[in-house]
C-alpha cells in the first residue's frame, strides 16, 4: 500500500482520540474518512499530515517511515476547511508558496503556477489577495496549492464544508477529476456523506477513534456492516425489535414484523433493524394482503417534492416512516391509505451490540 | 419628524461630535496654540508677541539642544529595539504556555505600567540606585559596586525599558492572539521549516501589531523626562527633560514650544517613517471594518 | 532527534525570557515593598518587620490631602473618559460608515503624542491664551484627552464581537432607541465601561507627565512623591510606592476576575484555544 498507518493511536489526557487504527491506501485511490464531529476523523488526518504525533504506532508513506518526521518533510498537501490561505500573499504568491519551499528554479515556478492557474481557471485573479475573492475562489486557490507541488498525497480537511451546495456539488466533480487526472491518492475528511459517497473509491467511517468499517463505496452503503454505518449512511428506517423463536423474523416495538433473509439471530434477543427509505415500495391500498410480514398498511402523512423523486411521509400508528419514490412511479396525496412493502434483502439486520446479524 | 427617527438620526452625529469636538479643543488647540508659541520669544520671564523664528535658530545652533535631541532618539531607539526583542519571545511564550492562564500573565504586565512613571522611578531607584538591591547585594557579598548602573545612560536605559516594556507586551500579544496560527500548520504543511514558517507567516502577520507596540515605546521615550532626571547622570540629560525645564526652572516657554514642536515633529517622522515601509497589505491588513 | 531538540530549545529559551521578564519586572516591587515594612529600609534582608513607615506616611497631613486629589483627579479624568470614549466606539462601529479610518486616526491620535506634550500645550493654551490658573479641573481635562485613546481601545476590543443585530432585534420588538440602550446594549458593554474605567482612573490617578503641568498649587501623590524624591529616596515613599502597587494589583484582580468569569473579553478570546 502507498499509504499505510499501523496501529496508530492518539491519546488525549486520559481520552483515546485515536484508537488503534490500521489502514492502508493505494496509490491513486480517492478514499473519505466519514464519521460525525469529534469521531476523530481530523486527528486521523493531521497525524497523517505529521501536524499531530501518533502516541503508537507508525506512519508510511511511499514505504518510508515518516512517523518521526515533521510535517514539512513528508511531502504532502492539504487543503482545509477555512482554507487558511496566506492573507497577505496574493493568489499568485500563495499557490508558488510551495514550489518556493522545494527551491524550485523562477522558471518551473512560473510554468507549474501558470498551469495550475490554468486547470482550476484562476486566469486573471493572480494579483488579488485571499479577502478579495468569493468563497468558491477562495476554494479553488486552496485546491491549487495543494495541488502545484505534486504531493505524494493530498489531504483535505472538510475543504467544502463553508461552500454552498450547489458549489459544492461543482466543485465534487472538479476534485474528482483532478484526482483522477494526477493519479496521487486523495484522503477526504468529511461528515457529510453524500460527498463521500459521491467521490470516493473507498470510505472509511470512523467512529470514537476507530475505523468501523473501511469498504467500496457501493459495499458501505448497500451492505452496511454494524448497525453506526446503517444509520449513518443514507436516510434509512429504523426498527427495534425481538427475535422469534425461529431467528428469523422480528417482531418490532411499533407493531411490524419483520421476515428476515437468513436466520441469525439468537431466539428471543433484542435486535435492530433499518431499511432505507428508497427500499420502501409504496402501492394503493387494497391491492393484496393488507398485513403480513414486511407489509406495513399506513396512511401518507405528507408529500416534500425533491424534483425528480418525492418523499413520502407516513403515518403507522404512533410512529413516522419515510419512503423515497421516483416520480416516475404512481404518486400519492396526503392523507390516502397506502401500503409499504419492502423484501426480505432489503432489511439490514444487527444485533444488539450492533453487529451485523443477518 | 417623529421622536424615534429624530433620535435615531442624532445618535450618529451626536456619539462621533462630542468626543470629536473634545479631541479637538482640549486637544488640537492646545498643540496649535504650542506652535503659536513657538514663534514668539519670552523676555525676563514674560511673553512677547513678536513672531520670530529665534526659537528655532537657538534650537539649531545652540549646540546642547542638537546633541540632547541625538542622544534622545538614540536612546528611543534603543530602548524600543530592546523591548521588542524582549517582548516577542514574552508574548509568544504566553500564548504558547499560557494555557487557562495566559490573562492573568498578560495582566501581571500591566501593574508596572499602571503604576505610573514616579513610582517606577522609586522602585527602580531601589533596584539600581547606590543602595539598592543590586549593589546591596555585591556589597554584601564583599564585591565593588557596579558603576555604569548608577546615574548613567545605561540607567536611564533600564529604567525606560522597565517603564515600557509592558505596553510592547500587550500591544504585541493582542496582535498574536488575533493572530490565525492554523497559518503555521498551513505553511508547514507546504514545506516550511518551523523558522521558515516564522518568518513566511508569523512575522509579517503580526508586524503591524510590532509597529504599533514599537511606536508607543519610541515616542513616550524620545520625550523622557523623569526616568533621566533621577536615573541618568550628568551626561544624561535628555530632549524632554531639557525641554521641561524650559517651563520650570528656565520660565522660557517659548523656546519650550519651540522644543515641543520639534520634538512633535520628530515623532510624527519617525513613525511615519516607519509608517511608510510597511505595506499595510503585507500585514494581512484587511481594514477597518468588522472582519 | 534534530528537530526535537530544537523544539525544546525554544520552549525552554522562551519560558526562561518570560520568567526573567517577570523577574526584571517585579524585583523592584518586591525589594521596595519588603523595604517599606521594615526598620533596616536601605538593605532589608533579612527584614526587621514594622509598620512605622506606613504610619508615618497616613498621618502626614501633606500625603493626606494629595491622596484626596488624586482620587479626584482619577475619578473625574477616568469617569470623563470612559464615556466619552463609549459614545466614540459606539459612533465608530455604528454610525462612521466609510470615514471609520478618519475619525479613529483622530481618536487614537492622543496614543502617539507624547504625554508631556500633551501637558505642555494645554499648559500654554489655557495659561497664555484662556489666561486660567491651573487646577484640578483642567488637570483632568487634559489627562482625559490621554486616558481617551485608552478607554476606546479596550471599549472596542470589548464591543468589537458584540452583535448590533441585537439592537435592531429589539427595536424591531418596538422598543424605543433609548430603552433599547438600557436594556439590550448597556447590560453588554458594561464590562468594557467598568474595565476602561479602572484602567483609566489608576492612569490618571498615578500621572505625573501630564498632571504636573496643569495642577498649579494643587499637590497629587505622584507630584508629592516627585517633590520628595528630589531630595533623595525616603523609606515614605516606598511605602506609598507599595501602597499604590496593592491598590493597582487589586484593580487588575477585579478585571481579572470579570474576564474570567467570561463577563468581559477586553481583547481576550477564550474560544480561540489552539492559537499557536
Amino acid at each position: 500500500m502507498y499509504i499505510t498507518l499501523d496501529g496508530v493511536s492518539r491519546q488525549y489526557g486520559s481520552v483515546w482520540a485515536i484508537d488503534r487504527v490500521t489502514m492502508g491506501i493505494a496509490r491513486n485511490e480517492f478514499v473519505s474518512l466519514l464519521g460525525p464531529s469529534g469521531s476523530g476523523k481530523t486527528t486521523l488526518l493531521r497525524i497523517i499530515a505529521g501536524l499531530e504525533r501518533p502516541s503508537q504506532g507508525r506512519v508510511l508513506i511511499d514505504g518510508v517511515d515518516v512517523t518521526e518526521l515533521p510535517p514539512h518533510k513528508r511531502g504532502v498537501a492539504m487543503v482545509f476547511q477555512e482554507f487558511l490561505l496566506f492573507p497577505h500573499r496574493t493568489v499568485w504568491e500563495n499557490l508558488a508558496f510551495p514550489l518556493r519551499m522545494l527551491k524550485l528554479p523562477a522558471a518551473e515556478i512560473e510554468e507549474r503556477v501558470r498551469w495550475v492557474v490554468g486547470i482550476l481557471s484562476l486566469g486573471g485573479l493572480e494579483k488579488r489577495y485571499p479577502n478579495q475573492l468569493s468563497g468558491g475562489q477562495q476554494q479553488r486557490v486552496a485546491l491549487g496549492r495543494g495541488l502545484v507541488g505534486r504531493p505524494k498525497a493530498l489531504l483535505l480537511d472538510e475543504p467544502l464544508a463553508n461552500l454552498d451546495r450547489e458549489l459544492r456539488q461543482e466543485m465534487e466533480v472538479e476534485i474528482r477529476r483532478h484526482q483522477t487526472a494526477l493519479g496521487i491518492p486523495f484522503i477526504y475528511v468529511t461528515h457529510n456523506q453524500e460527498e463521500a459517497l459521491s467521490m470516493s473509491d473507498r470510505i472509511a467511517v470512523v467512529r470514537r477513534g476507530r475505523i468501523e468499517d473501511f469498504a467500496a463505496r457501493t459495499e458501505i452503503y448497500d451492505r452496511p456492516k454494524t448497525a453506526f454505518i446503517a444509520q449513518f449512511v443514507g436516510r434509512s428506517n429504523r426498527f427495534e425489535g425481538t427475535a422469534d423463536a425461529g431467528g428469523n423474523r422480528l417482531a418490532t416495538r411499533c407493531g411490524a414484523r419483520l421476515a428476515l433473509p437468513a436466520p441469525g439471530l439468537t431466539p428471543g434477543s433484542p435486535a435492530l433493524a433499518f431499511i432505507k427509505n428508497e427500499k420502501l415500495r409504496l402501492d394503493a391500498a387494497g391491492t393484496g394482503a393488507a398485513s403480513g410480514p414486511n407489509r406495513i398498511a399506513c396512511t401518507v402523512k405528507d408529500v416534500i417534492l425533491r424534483g425528480a423523486y418525492a418523499d413520502y411521509i407516513l403515518a403507522f400508528g404512533e410512529r413516522e416512516l419515510n419512503a423515497s419514490r421516483p416520480r416516475s412511479e404512481r404518486s400519492f396525496l396526503a392523507g390516502e391509505p397506502v401500503l409499504a412493502s419492502f423484501a426480505p434483502g432489503d432489511i439490514d439486520v444487527f444485533d444488539e451490540k450492533g453487529e451485523q446479524a443477518a | 419628524m417623529t421622536r424615534r427617527n429624530f433620535a435615531s438620526r442624532a445618535a450618529g452625529p451626536l456619539l462621533l461630535g462630542v468626543p470629536t469636538l473634545f479631541l479637538l479643543a482640549l486637544f488640537v488647540v492646545p498643540l496649535a496654540s504650542m506652535v503659536v508659541l513657538s514663534f514668539w520669544r519670552t523676555e525676563n520671564y514674560h511673553i512677547v508677541q513678536d513672531w520670530n523664528v529665534g526659537n528655532y535658530v537657538t534650537l539649531a545652533t545652540g549646540g546642547a539642544y542638537v546633541t540632547f535631541l541625538i542622544r534622545s532618539l538614540v536612546m528611543a531607539t534603543v530602548v524600543s529595539v530592546v523591548s521588542v526583542a524582549v517582548a516577542w519571545p514574552v508574548s509568544y511564550a504566553i500564548i504558547l504556555y499560557g494555557g487557562r492562564y495566559r490573562l492573568l500573565f498578560t495582566l501581571a504586565f500591566a501593574v508596572p505600567f499602571l503604576t505610573g512613571e514616579v513610582l517606577r522611578v522609586i522602585a527602580l531607584q531601589g533596584l539600581l540606585g547606590p543602595l539598592g538591591l543590586i549593589n546591596g547585594v555585591l556589597m554584601a557579598l564583599g564585591a565593588a559596586p557596579l558603576r555604569f548602573i548608577m546615574y548613567t545612560n545605561v540607567a536611564s536605559a533600564i529604567g525606560l525599558v522597565y517603564l515600557y516594556l509592558p505596553i510592547v507586551v500587550t500591544v504585541i500579544y493582542l496582535s498574536l492572539l488575533n493572530f490565525d496560527a492554523r497559518l503555521i500548520d498551513a505553511a508547514k504543511i507546504f514545506g516550511a521549516s518551523p523558522l521558515r514558517a516564522f518568518f513566511e507567516v508569523t512575522w509579517p502577520l503580526n508586524l503591524f501589531g510590532t509597529l504599533i507596540g514599537f511606536a508607543l515605546c519610541f515616542i513616550p521615550c524620545l520625550s523622557a523626562t523623569l526616568a533621566p532626571r533621577f536615573l541618568g547622570g550628568p551626561n544624561g540629560t535628555l530632549y524632554g527633560m531639557a525641554m521641561a525645564q524650559q517651563f520650570g526652572e528656565s520660565g522660557t516657554w517659548a523656546l519650550g514650544a519651540a522644543m515641543g514642536v520639534v520634538l512633535f515633529l520628530t515623532s510624527i517622522l519617525a513613525v511615519l517613517a516607519i509608517g511608510m515601509r510597511v505595506n499595510l497589505r503585507r500585514t494581512g491588513f484587511t481594514g477597518f471594518g468588522r472582519g | 532527534m534534530r528537530g526535537r531538540l530544537a523544539k525544546a530549545t525554544t520552549r525552554y529559551a522562551l519560558l526562561a525570557t518570560l520568567a526573567l521578564s517577570y523577574l526584571f519586572l517585579y524585583l523592584p516591587i518586591l525589594h521596595i515593598g519588603l523595604a517599606a515594612f521594615s526598620k533596616n529600609a536601605n538593605f532589608p534582608y533579612p527584614p526587621r518587620w514594622t509598620l512605622d513607615t506606613f504610619g508615618r506616611l497616613f498621618g502626614n497631613s501633606l500625603y493626606q490631602g494629595a491622596f484626596l486629589n488624586s482620587l479626584v483627579l482619577g475619578i473625574g479624568a477616568g469617569a470623563l473618559s470612559t464615556l466619552l470614549a463609549a459614545a466614540a466606539t459606539l459612533g465608530l462601529m455604528r454610525h462612521a460608515g466609510r470615514r471609520t479610518g478618519l475619525f479613529l486616526t483622530l481618536f487614537v491620535a492622543p496614543l502617539f503624542v507624547a504625554e508631556v506634550l500633551v501637558g505642555i500645550a494645554s499648559l500654554i493654551f489655557n495659561g497664555l491664551f484662556l489666561e486660567l490658573q491651573g487646577n484640578l479641573v483642567s488637570a483632568i481635562l487634559a489627562n482625559a484627552v490621554h486616558c481617551f485613546s485608552y478607554a476606546l481601545l479596550i471599549m472596542a476590543t470589548q464591543l468589537y464581537r458584540y452583535d448590533w443585530r441585537l439592537d435592531d432585534a429589539a427595536m424591531v420588538f418596538g422598543a424605543s432607541p433609548l430603552r433599547t440602550f438600557f436594556e439590550v446594549t448597556l447590560p453588554l458593554i458594561w464590562p468594557g465601561l467598568l474595565g476602561a474605567f479602572i484602567v483609566t482612573f489608576i492612569m490618571a490617578f498615578n500621572n505625573l507627565e501630564i498632571s504636573f503641568y496643569l495642577l498649579g498649587a494643587t499637590p497629587t501623590l505622584p507630584s508629592v512623591a516627585w517633590g520628595a524624591l528630589r531630595y533623595g529616596v525616603k523609606p515614605e515613599l516606598y511605602a506609598l510606592a507599595t501602597a499604590v502597587n496593592l491598590v493597582v494589583v487589586l484593580g487588575l484582580g477585579i478585571m481579572f476576575v470579570l474576564m474570567l468569569t467570561g463577563k468581559a473579553a477586553f481583547g481576550h478570546r477564550p474560544e480561540r484555544e489552539r492559537a499557536v
